[in-house]
């Protein structure tokens, strides 16, 4: 059994990839250590050996080993790095944007939706997104509010899950 | 038997049943056949719904859902040369190079009934191998439970694309979190930070939705696929000479659901894998093999590479249903819908709830027949599947996301776990680490610890046990030949190589 056929294209061509490798190797390091330090003194089995630490210990000091060997790796092929991309800068910055909208809108629906209610918090989240996203100003409120209707639907009253009312309630 | 199969029938003989079926199929295809939505973040969104149904319409749900979307991601690899799923990955080329050259009807159509074949094919598998398997399973006890988990793991290591160390690290990842909430020997809490809610854990399915459904969205609109219109394909007399080249390269479609039916049983290989290997198997016994993939196109290939994807499909239950040991992403998260719902996977399963697992057993079987007719009618209307605009997908996939998560516990904590594992399955797929890995130290993690401190509790650490114990000890010699099975790769094929000039 050979995969050799997989798409491992890039990993050919100067292995693109490695730039994180060092970023994500220090990160698990870090990581690894911190649940070592936090496993220190949780409490023993009543017999005396190692209980609730353990398998967290053990995880934690993989992820050390891991992490280091990542490094390793990063450091033996850190010449044969392919420069990073040159992409038209201005367009990768809108996408970044858009990325961060999608994290917002969800952290507004946490913020919002016990005041807001449902139906206004997820409106007001569609119609934005799709908006945003590049569509027709009535294609994003028709398309919107129409999702957060369907959802309401289908949660509300076919699952019978309690959304939020909020102010409405 | 004969008792428990006419309880099966009328199980799922049910309306409920029915439409739940047909619902999950359309959307199964809908899914599918968009790139960039794979079929496990189809069913990451599935399992809200789930949550609120019976076990067997939950489970009949997954089933379709994951049997349809295999396939269907088949249409845009060959409309636009991207494939729908990971799993139609290894035969854009041959799919899209047919369609060009006119004979895109006979791609698809030679894919929906290898898919449909192939299915069928590893549902029988599924249905003859796993009472058997489950014998065996029965002579287990917390030692060799503990190695089969292990097992698992290591298999979803090895077996992950890419860097086995990055495999390793995301499967600690999964385990660590694994680990938050009340630990089992003492009830200590562990990493909870002194929140009450985080005592019972961090639920599996909002992590499930985030780390497949919000990290897509992200990756979406981070780096949109190119947008192509899709070309027209004429489906006339489309079933009738998909048929008639199945029969002509039948050979090649055994092979294709033998190769996806066993690889699709090894932890953490669904049928992405299933199909490369088909793929490769197939090209190097084909005289036309160094031809695939460019030219004119080729139909072989799709025939070899889609009766695999989707035998992988069935196979993959039978790890997940005899050892809870599940095969690939998507029956990690069923594995997790059963859980909630009190059905505890596992050799008992073939006893005490016989008719729900032959329930289980005809629904396979029924989905793939379902799926010609379905099949048919995406490719009729697969034009009009390809131009939803991603613009507007994306945001309701987010609602979807939140409302799912929201509703496994009325609460915005799943919404928060939701959120922290989206951007954590985006980071870490640009950062070329598996997530397939993920999800299985997730699952995984809970019994490998369990089964560990039964044991040594039980027997006040005589670790002795693990090794002495005849099945315990084929279980960890199997684990280790698993765990070396690259550096026996690498010694074979250096032995090969001083060979050959001599």
């Amino acid at each position: 059994m050979t995969f050799d056929t997989a798409p491992e294209v890039e990993e050919s061509v100067g292995k693109p990839e490695n730039s994180y490798d060092l970023a994500s190797g220090v990160v698990v390091v870090v990581f690894g250590s911190a649940i070592l330090l936090a496993v220190r003194d949780y409490p023993t089995l009543p017999s005396g050996e190692l209980g609730p630490s353990l398998f967290p210990g053990i995880i934690g000091g993989l992820m050390i080993l891991m992490g280091v060997l990542l490094l390793g790796r990063w450091f033996k092929d850190r010449k044969t790095v392919r420069p990073a991309k040159e992409k038209g800068e201005a367009v990768v910055w809108s996408r970044w944007i858009n990325a961060g909208l999608i994290i917002g809108a969800v952290i507004f629906y946490l913020l919002a939706v016990d005041f807001l209610g449902f139906l206004t918090t997820v409106s007001v989240m569609t119609v934005g997104l799709i908006f945003r996203l590049g569509t027709k100003w009535w294609v994003a409120i028709t398309a919107g509010v129409l999702t957060t209707l369907v959802v309401w639907l289908i949660f509300n009253k076919v699952l019978l899950v309690p959304l939020p009312l909020g102010f409405w309630g | 038997m004969v008792d428990n199969l006419s309880q099966a029938l009328s199980m799922v003989a049910s309306w409920e049943l029915l439409l739940v079926v047909l619902a999950a199929g359309v959307y199964g295809i809908f899914i599918g056949s968009i790139p960039g939505l794979t079929a496990t973040l189809a069913a990451a969104l599935l399992v809200p719904f789930a949550f609120f149904l019976d076990p067997l319409p939950a489970i009949a749900s997954i089933i379709t859902m994951s049997v349809m979307a295999i396939f269907a991601g088949d249409i845009p690899s060959a409309l636009v040369r991207m494939p729908g799923t990971p799993a139609s990955a290894a035969y854009v080329e041959d799919s899209y190079r047919l369609t060009q050259n006119g004979r895109g009807a006979l791609a698809l159509g030679v894919g929906l009934l290898a898919s449909a074949t192939g299915g069928i094919f590893g549902g029988l598998v599924l249905i003859f191998a796993a009472p058997q398997l489950a014998k065996v399973a029965l002579l287990f006890t917390s030692y060799e439970y503990f190695w089969v988990a292990i097992l698992g793991l290591t298999a979803a290591v090895i077996i992950s694309r890419g860097s086995q160390v990055k495999g390793t690290i995301a499967l600690l990842i999964g385990l660590f979190v694994s680990t938050i909430g009340l630990d089992i020997s003492v009830g200590f809490p562990r990493f909870t930070f002194g929140s009450s809610d985080l005592l019972g854990g961090i639920n599996f399915i909002p992590a499930m939705i985030g780390l497949f459904g919000l990290s897509q969205v992200l990756r979406n609109v981070i780096s949109p696929p190119p947008a192509a219109l899709p070309i027209r394909i004429e489906s006339k007399g489309l079933l009738r000479n998909a048929a008639s080249t199945l029969w002509n390269y039948k050979k090649t479609a055994v092979g294709g659901n033998v190769i996806g039916s066993a690889i699709g049983t090894l932890p953490g290989a669904g049928g992405d894998i299933a199909a490369w290997v088909a793929y490769a198997v197939t090209k190097n016994g084909s005289k036309e093999g160094k031809n695939f993939g460019s030219g004119k196109g080729h139909i072989q290939p799709i025939v070899g590479a889609s009766s695999a994807n989707n035998a992988g499909v069935g196979s993959a239950y039978i790890p997940t249903l005899v050892f809870g040991i599940p095969g690939d992403t998507i029956t990690a998260i069923l594995l997790g819908v059963l859980l909630v719902k009190g059905v505890q996977p596992g050799p008992s399963l073939f006893d005490s709830q016989a008719p729900l697992l032959y329930s289980i057993f005809i629904v396979f079987i029924a989905a793939n027949i379902l799926m010609i007719p379905l099949g048919y009618l995406a490719i009729r209307g697969s034009g009009m599947l390809l131009r939803v605009p991603n613009s507007v997908l994306m945001p309701i996939i987010v609602a979807f996301c939140v409302v799912g998560s929201f509703s496994i516990n009325n609460g915005l904590l799943e919404v928060g776990i939701m959120l922290i594992f989206g951007i954590l399955g985006y980071l870490l797929e640009q950062a070329k680490f598996p997530l397939a890995p993920v999800v299985l130290g997730l699952v995984l993690g809970p019994i490998v610890e369990k089964n560990f401190m039964q044991s040594v509790i039980k027997t006040e650490w005589d670790l002795t046990q693990f090794l002495t114990r005849p099945m315990s000890a084929a279980l960890m010699i199997l684990t280790i030949i698993v765990l070396l099975y690259p550096v026996l790769q690498k010694l074979i094929g250096k032995l090969l190589r001083y060979r050959k000039p001599l």
